[in-house]
C-alpha cells in the first residue's frame, strides 16, 4: 500500500471534512449520491496520475513544463501557490477548530484567564513546529509510515456516524437515488463537495510520490489498485461524515455554519465522545494535510522551475525549496492566529484560485494522458478519453455556475 | 549577449522584405567537443502547418525582432534534418540536461549564444531564475532584474534524449564516478536513463548498476534488452547479485539467473538462503585465497593475474587444506618482504574473537569493526571454515542505504 492511499487520505482534509459535514447538516442525505460520480472521477484521475508517474518517472509539474512550456506553467504555478496557501491556512484553521470544540465544550474560557484561547494558540503553534520538524528532520520513509498509521484514525468518523444512530435506509436511498435541487446553496454545496475531493494539489503530490518510487511497468497494476482503493476509501469516509451530521444536525433542524458548530452540535445529540471523536478526526486530518500541502507545493514549484528539491539537501543547496514550504507553514499558522487577519478573504481568494485551477488542471492532465510519447501504450484513447473530456466539461460548467450563481440569485 | 528566448517567434523576412513566417526553432549540430554551431533555422509559415528548415548560410541578420534572409524565398533550398541535429526549442529548452561538472541534472531555462569564427554557437545554458523571467520578457524590469543569470558552459553539459542518438557520451560524463552517474540516471526520465545505460560500456554500466538505489535497479534492468541486462549481471560480483536478487520477486530472479555461469549461479543460490542483515547476507566471497606454503612472489603473481575481477584488494587470506583460516597478509607486508619469504612466516594470525559467523547481525559486526579498528572481518561457518569477508563498505551500505 502506498501513494494512492496516502494521497486519498490527505484529501479528506479540514476543508473536506467541513464541506461534507455542512452538506449533511444542511441537506441531510440528499447530496450523498454525488459521492458516487465523484468517486468514479477520483478513481479515473488518480489512475491517470499513477500511469503518468510510472511511465514518465517525472512529476506532473515537470511534465507540464516540458509540454506546455514556461508561460502556461508559470500561470499554473501562481494559481497553485495561491490555492495551496489558502488550503494550508484552512488546515491550520482546522487544527484551531478541533481544539475549540473541546475548549468550548469544557467552558475553558469561562474563568478570568481565557484558558481555551491559550490552549488553541499553543496547539496551532505547536502543530506548525511539529509539521516543519516532520518535514525537515524526518526521512520521507518514516514520515510516510506515520501517515499510514494515521489513516487508521479515520475510523473515528465511522464510529461517530454509528453513534449518531442514523436512518440507514434513508442514507442508502440518498446514496443511490440522484436528486436535484435548483437553488444556489444546494449547487454551492454540491460544487464544493466535488471541489474539495478533486483538488489539483493532490495529483501533484500523488504523481510525484509514484514517480519517485521507480515502479516498473510490470508493477503498474499494483500502483493502480492502490490508487483505486485510496479513492474509494476517501469517499467511504466522506459518506460517514455526511451521515454523521445528517443524522444529528439535519435531523434536529439545527442551523450551523462552521465546523466548530458541527462538532459541538454532536455533543448534546450523540454524546460527548462523538463530538470529541469528531474533533480528534479533524485535528488528525488537518495536521496530516498541513504537512503534505506545503511540501507538495514546494516540490511542484521547484520541479517546474528547475530549482533543487529534496529534504536531503541543505538550505544552502535548495534555498527556494526550503523557503517555500517554511513560508507556507509560518504564514499559514500566523494568519489563523492573528486576530483580525483577513482569514475569510484569504479563504475566498484560495477558493477562487482553486475554482479556476481545477478545470485548467483537468485539461492539462488529459492532454498529458493522451500523449503517446509520454504514456506509450497506456495513452488514453477512445471512450475512456471521451469520458475524461466529458467530465472535464461538466466540471467547467459547474464551475461557471458557481461563479455566476451569486450574480443571478438562482433560487434566492 | 544573445539568447534563444529573444529569437523565438521573431518574424522571418526574405531579401525583398516579404514575410515568410515565424522562427519556431533553431537547429544546432551536436559536436563531440567544443561549442555547437547553429546550422539552420526552422520557420513556420503563418496560417499553415508548414515548417521550413532553412540553412543558416541564408541568414543575413539574426535580430531580436526580425530575422532577415539573404535572398528571396524561391531561391532557398531547404535542407533535411540530420541525425546529429539538435532542435534547440523542441529538445533542449525547458528539458532536463546533465550538468557534468556539478554532477547533477538541471532544467534549461534559456540558451546563450555567441559568435565563434563568425558563426553563432551555443555557448551555455541558463538555469537561473533570471532565465525564466527573460522567457516571459520581464527580465529587465525591477524587481525581476535583481536575479543574476547563471550559465553552464555548453562543453560541460551532456544532452540526453530528444531525437538525438547518443552515439558517444561526453568523455567528461564517462569519467564521473559510478555513484554520481547512478544519481544522474535516477533523476532522468526513462528514455534518457535508458539511453545513457545503453551508451555506457558494459563494465561501467555494471558499476553504475551497483550504485543505483534498490528500487531503481530492477527498474533500470527492465529498460534494457535481455541480452545487455545479462551482460551487466554477469559482470556483477556475487554479493551485489545476491543483494539485487533479494529485492526482486523469485520468478524474476530465476529468469535473470540464467544469464550467469554455473559457478556464479551456485554461489548466488547459496547466499540467497542468508538473511540480508547478517554476515552471511552481507559478505563477499570474492577474496584472494592462498596457501601457507606459498611464497610472497607466488602470491603477488596471483594478485596480478586475478586483480581484474576484484573490486579492491587489501588483504589476502591464508587458508589451509581443511579450509581453516590461518592468517591474513596485507598488501603492505607483501611489498616489504622478499619474494622467497613464505606466507606462513609473515602472515598475521586472526584472533577468533575478531571473526564472525554467517548469522552474526550487522549491528554486532559494526560494533566489532569499531572496537578492533577493522576494515573487514572474516566470516566462518559452524566448523570454523573460512567463507568470505564483510567489509566496512558492506556494513555502511546496509546501515545508510540512501547515501
Amino acid at each position: 500500500m502506498g501513494p494512492g492511499l496516502i494521497t486519498a487520505t490527505a484529501d479528506n482534509d479540514s476543508g473536506g471534512i467541513a464541506t461534507y459535514a455542512v452538506a449533511g447538516a444542511q441537506f441531510g442525505y440528499s447530496l450523498l449520491w454525488t459521492l458516487i460520480p465523484v468517486t468514479i472521477l477520483l478513481v479515473y484521475t488518480l489512475d491517470i496520475s499513477t500511469k503518468l508517474g510510472v511511465m514518465t518517472r517525472q512529476g506532473l509539474a515537470a511534465l507540464i513544463r516540458e509540454k506546455f512550456r514556461i508561460r502556461l506553467t508559470l500561470m499554473l504555478l501562481v494559481l497553485v501557490l495561491l490555492a495551496n496557501f489558502g488550503t494550508t491556512v484552512s488546515e491550520f484553521a482546522g487544527i484551531l477548530s478541533s481544539f475549540r470544540i473541546v475548549s468550548v465544550d469544557l467552558h475553558l474560557n469561562a474563568g478570568k484567564i481565557p484558558w481555551g484561547t491559550i490552549l488553541e494558540t499553543i496547539a496551532v503553534i505547536a502543530s506548525g513546529v511539529i509539521v516543519w520538524a516532520f518535514i525537515v528532520k524526518g526521512s520521507y520513509k518514516r514520515v510516510e509510515k506515520i501517515f499510514l498509521t494515521l489513516v487508521l484514525f479515520y475510523i473515528a468518523y465511522i464510529i461517530s456516524a454509528i453513534m449518531a444512530k442514523p436512518d440507514w435506509n434513508a442514507a442508502m436511498t440518498g446514496l443511490v437515488v440522484p436528486t436535484m435541487q435548483f437553488d444556489s446553496s444546494y449547487l454551492f454545496t454540491m460544487v464544493g463537495l466535488i471541489g474539495t475531493t478533486i483538488t489539483p494539489w493532490m495529483y501533484f503530490y500523488h504523481n510525484a510520490t509514484v514517480a519517485e518510487k521507480g515502479i516498473s511497468e510490470e508493477d503498474l497494476k499494483y500502483s493502480r489498485i492502490d490508487a483505486w482503493i485510496g479513492s474509494i476509501v476517501t469517499d467511504v469516509v466522506a459518506f460517514f461524515i455526511v451521515v454523521a451530521s445528517a443524522a444529528t444536525i439535519f435531523a434536529h433542524k439545527l442551523v450551523v455554519t462552521t465546523i466548530d458548530d458541527i462538532g459541538l452540535s454532536l455533543v448534546p445529540i450523540a454524546g460527548q465522545y462523538a463530538g470529541y471523536l469528531f474533533a480528534f478526526g479533524l485535528f488528525n486530518a488537518s495536521l496530516f494535510a498541513a504537512a503534505i500541502l506545503p511540501l507538495s507545493t514546494a516540490y511542484t514549484i521547484c520541479e517546474a522551475l528547475g530549482w533543487e528539491t529534496g529534504i536531503d539537501l541543505s538550505f544552502e543547496e535548495a534555498p527556494q525549496f526550503y523557503s517555500i514550504f517554511t513560508g507556507l507553514i509560518v504564514l499559514g499558522a500566523l494568519v489563523v492566529l492573528i486576530p483580525g487577519a483577513p482569514l475569510l478573504m484569504i479563504m475566498r481568494v484560495s477558493q477562487v484560485a482553486n475554482g479556476i485551477l481545477l478545470p485548467i488542471f483537468m485539461v492539462y492532465l488529459l492532454l498529458l494522458a493522451q500523449d503517446e510519447k509520454l504514456m506509450g501504450k497506456y495513452a488514453l484513447k477512445g471512450p475512456v478519453l471521451w469520458f475524461g473530456w466529458a467530465s472535464g466539461a461538466v466540471l467547467i460548467v459547474l464551475d461557471i455556475l458557481l461563479f455566476v450563481a451569486p450574480f443571478l440569485h438562482i433560487g434566492g | 549577449m544573445l539568447f534563444l528566448a529573444q529569437f523565438l517567434n521573431s518574424e522571418v523576412v526574405d531579401s525583398a522584405q516579404q514575410t515568410i513566417g515565424k522562427l519556431v526553432d533553431l537547429l544546432a549540430t551536436n559536436t563531440e567537443a567544443g561549442y555547437a554551431p547553429v546550422t539552420a533555422i526552422v520557420v513556420k509559415e503563418a496560417g499553415t502547418k508548414l515548417q521550413r528548415v532553412i540553412p543558416f548560410s541564408y541568414v543575413a541578420n539574426l535580430g531580436k525582432d526580425e530575422v532577415v534572409l539573404k535572398t528571396l524565398l524561391k531561391n532557398i533550398e531547404p535542407r533535411d534534418v540530420a541525425t546529429n541535429d539538435i532542435f534547440l526549442y523542441r529538445d533542449i529548452l525547458d528539458k532536463q540536461i546533465v550538468d557534468v561538472e556539478d554532477r547533477r541534472v538541471v532544467r534549461v531555462n534559456d540558451l546563450q549564444f555567441g559568435i565563434v569564427n563568425n558563426k553563432p554557437h551555443i555557448l551555455g545554458i541558463d538555469i537561473s531564475t533570471r532565465g525564466i523571467f527573460r522567457r516571459i520578457g520581464v527580465d529587465k524590469i525591477p524587481p525581476f532584474n535583481m536575479f543574476k543569470p547563471k550559465f553552464i558552459d555548453w562543453q560541460k553539459v551532456q544532452v540526453v534524449g530528444g531525437s538525438l542518438k547518443l552515439n558517444t557520451l561526453s568523455k567528461e560524463l564517462i569519467k564521473l564516478h559510478a555513484a554520481d552517474l547512478a544519481d544522474i540516471i535516477e533523476d532522468l526520465n526513462p528514455r534518457q536513463s535508458e539511453s545513457i545505460m545503453k551508451s555506457l560500456d558494459t563494465d561501467t554500466a555494471a558499476k553504475v548498476f551497483e550504485e543505483l538505489d534498490d528500487e531503481f535497479r530492477h527498474y533500470v534492468m527492465k529498460l534494457l534488452d535481455p541480452k545487455r541486462a545479462g551482460f551487466i549481471l554477469s559482470r556483477l560480483p556475487v554479493d551485489e547479485l545476491v543483494d539485487y536478487f533479494q529485492t526482486i520477486p523469485k520468478k524474476e530472479s530465476k529468469k535473470l539467473m540464467s544469464a550467469l555461469d554455473d559457478v556464479k549461479k551456485k554461489a548466488v543460490q547459496k547466499f540467497l538462503q542468508y538473511e540480508d542483515d547478517t554476515a552471511g547476507g552481507l559478505m563477499t566471497t570474492e577474496v584472494i585465497r592462498v596457501e601457507p606454503n606459498w611464497t610472497v612472489g607466488k602470491a603477488i603473481g596471483l594478485i596480478k593475474q586475478v586483480s581484474e575481477s576484484h573490486r579492491s584488494i587489501s588483504f589476502i587470506y591464508v587458508i589451509d587444506d581443511d579450509g581453516i583460516l590461518q592468517g591474513v597478509v596485507s598488501l603492505r607486508r607483501l611489498l616489504v618482504n622478499k619474494d622467497e619469504e613464505k606466507l606462513k612466516d609473515i602472515m598475521k594470525f586472526v584472533d577468533e574473537d575478531q571473526t564472525v559467523n554467517v548469522e552474526t547481525e550487522v549491528e554486532d559486526i559494526a560494533e566489532m569493526m569499531t572496537k578492533y579498528n577493522l576494515s573487514s572481518v572474516a566470516v566462518m561457518d559452524e566448523k570454523q571454515r573460512f567463507l568470505g569477508i564483510v567489509t566496512v563498505d558492506d556494513v555502511m551500505q546496509h546501515l545508510i542505504p540512501d547515501a
